[in-house]
């Protein structure tokens, strides 16, 4: 981009940045402030507006994104560091999730990636160094295991297709109409409030693990968990109540009341386990 | 760009590690925060890579760490992780109980087979008059009012009681028996009612000593949850 190219405020903001960088990185490699800077200001997820670059770049983690361009670009002395720093992290995080050599060789293959393949390129400062890379190995372990088994869908299945799953004590039919009403129930929450109901139940997130996530307080996930699930169940017995007038929900009752009317919750929210390509591609 | 999942094509910006990342730190203005939220709650794949880290114990302070990871080799702890770190120890056993959470709805039928007590339970009312209540939930959090605990039961502490030989501690409100686990997809009973705990006292009177601890008390017995709730 030459000079005559550059938006309005380039330089504004390459000035702030700069200084930015001087007071939070300490230039320790051949990598300079400025080449830094015109990096960082190069990024396609920074706002054109200034206000809101002007956030994104102060929650930027410079040291950390400094050492990853370094390393980038091939200095041994970012290596050495970088390899310090982090090397006994990712073999260690590889084995929370694949055990013996399979872990070593999904923490070899992340080094390998990020060293001989330069991957360490596509971190961009937007969080730390090591949680970057923790997502890294997460989602690697997760292709591994995916291809050796079922995968995790990659959106949502649409709900009206899928098998409900029904319970295992009441009648199939009276299990399967019980289970779809609860999807559809499920399939009316917002976002935020499934991604709640996931969180909990899909992925056993404790509150405390869920607050500072969602922005709220552990009191407040709690209530507004126990409020979700009576929604959904009020919400079921309306629905069966439209449908088939107070007879089909009175029908349904007892399927509930013998119930056992267990439903995956996993499943019906949306984090249903079908089969896929192996290499977990979206 | 991002690390593919499959390791070589880039991958759409929704999938983004960088972003996920940075949800994760807490990093997001909230319109980038609010996104993220609508695709976590349709990817099951993002969220699983958000929920591994959170379950690991991120988000790792940034600037308590910069200047050790530039002074050479550092000790080790045991787990080989650098020291300093937040990194939990994961709970192994979350992975079967998460895959096998269900929600159980009706805690009417429950309550029926369990305080089936024919004639002489008439304050329980049947089941298919009941409103259909949820079983196993969350912990309801509530802000802590220590009730006061019976002079029979064992006080350890402020927060500790021993009944019965159940040690018990004050959580939120809610004296809650430590063999309880949320997540151990044990049947539970809600008693919300007086006429409720009347009718269960009746049918299973080794719960009565527990009530001595106050009104809220999560008491585990026979491998089912017993949650009283009962007013003031």
């Amino acid at each position: 981009m030459g000079p005559t190219d550059r938006p309005a405020g380039h330089d504004s903001a390459r000035a702030e940045l700069l200084a930015l960088v001087r007071a939070q990185v300490q230039i320790r490699f051949s990598l300079t402030a400025e080449t830094l800077a015109d990096r960082v200001l190069s990024f396609p997820f920074l706002d054109a507006a200034p206000d809101r670059r002007h956030g994104q770049v102060s929650r930027l983690v410079l040291d950390d994104l400094y050492l990853a361009l370094a390393c980038a670009d091939g200095d041994d002395d970012a290596w050495r560091e970088f390899e310090r720093a982090h090397f006994a992290f990712i073999r260690d995080f590889s084995a929370r999730f694949l055990h013996g050599a399979e872990a070593g060789d999904l923490a070899s293959t992340v080094i390998a990636d990020l060293w001989q393949r330069r991957k360490i390129a596509q971190f961009q400062g937007r969080s730390s160094l090591r949680t970057w890379l923790g997502a890294v190995v997460t989602r690697m372990a997760l292709n591994a295991k995916a291809s050796t088994r079922l995968r995790v869908a990659a959106s949502a299945p649409d709900l009206a297709t899928v098998d409900p799953p029904a319970s295992s004590d009441v009648g199939d039919d009276e299990g399967r109409a019980l289970a779809r009403l609860m999807q559809q129930a499920i399939g009316r929450l917002e976002p935020d409030e499934k991604l709640l109901l996931l969180f909990h139940y899909e992925q056993g997130l404790s509150l405390d693990a869920m607050a500072p996530l969602l922005g709220a307080s552990k009191a407040t996930l709690s209530r507004r968990i126990s409020a979700l699930r009576d929604r959904l169940r009020q919400d079921v017995e309306t629905m069966a109540a439209a449908l088939g007038g107070p007879r089909a929900a009175e029908s349904l009752r007892p399927a509930i009341d013998r119930a056992r009317a267990e439903f995956d919750l996993a499943a019906l929210l949306g984090g249903t386990r079908v089969k896929g390509d192996a290499d977990g591609r979206v | 760009m991002d690390v593919s999942k499959s390791g070589e094509a880039p991958i759409a910006p929704e999938h983004d590690l960088n972003r996920l990342a940075a949800f994760v730190e807490q990093r997001l203005d909230p319109t980038e925060h609010l996104t993220v939220v609508q695709h976590l709650a349709t990817c099951a794949d993002c969220r699983e890579v958000v929920a591994g880290l959170m379950r690991e114990g991120v988000s790792v302070g940034v600037g308590d760490r910069r200047s050790e990871d530039r002074t050479g080799p550092r000790t080790e702890t045991p787990t080989g992780l650098p020291p300093g770190l937040r990194w939990g120890i994961r709970t192994p056993m979350w992975l079967p109980i998460a895959a096998s959470i269900v929600l159980v709805i009706g805690a009417g039928w429950f309550a029926a087979g369990r305080l089936h007590a024919p004639t002489s339970t008439p304050e329980v009312p049947p089941a298919t008059s009941e409103p259909l209540k949820t079983l196993p939930g969350p912990p309801v959090v509530e802000p802590p009012k220590p009730p006061p605990a019976d002079p029979g039961t064992t006080r350890r502490s402020a927060n500790e009681r021993e009944v019965g030989g159940r040690r018990f501690k004050l959580e939120a409100g809610t004296w809650i028996d430590t063999a309880y686990d949320q997540f151990a997809l044990l049947p539970a009973v809600d008693v919300r009612t007086a006429a409720e705990r009347d009718a269960l006292i009746a049918l299973v009177p080794a719960l009565k000593p527990f009530l001595d601890l106050g009104p809220k008390v999560t008491v585990v017995h026979q491998g089912t949850v017993y949650r009283f709730d009962l007013p003031r």
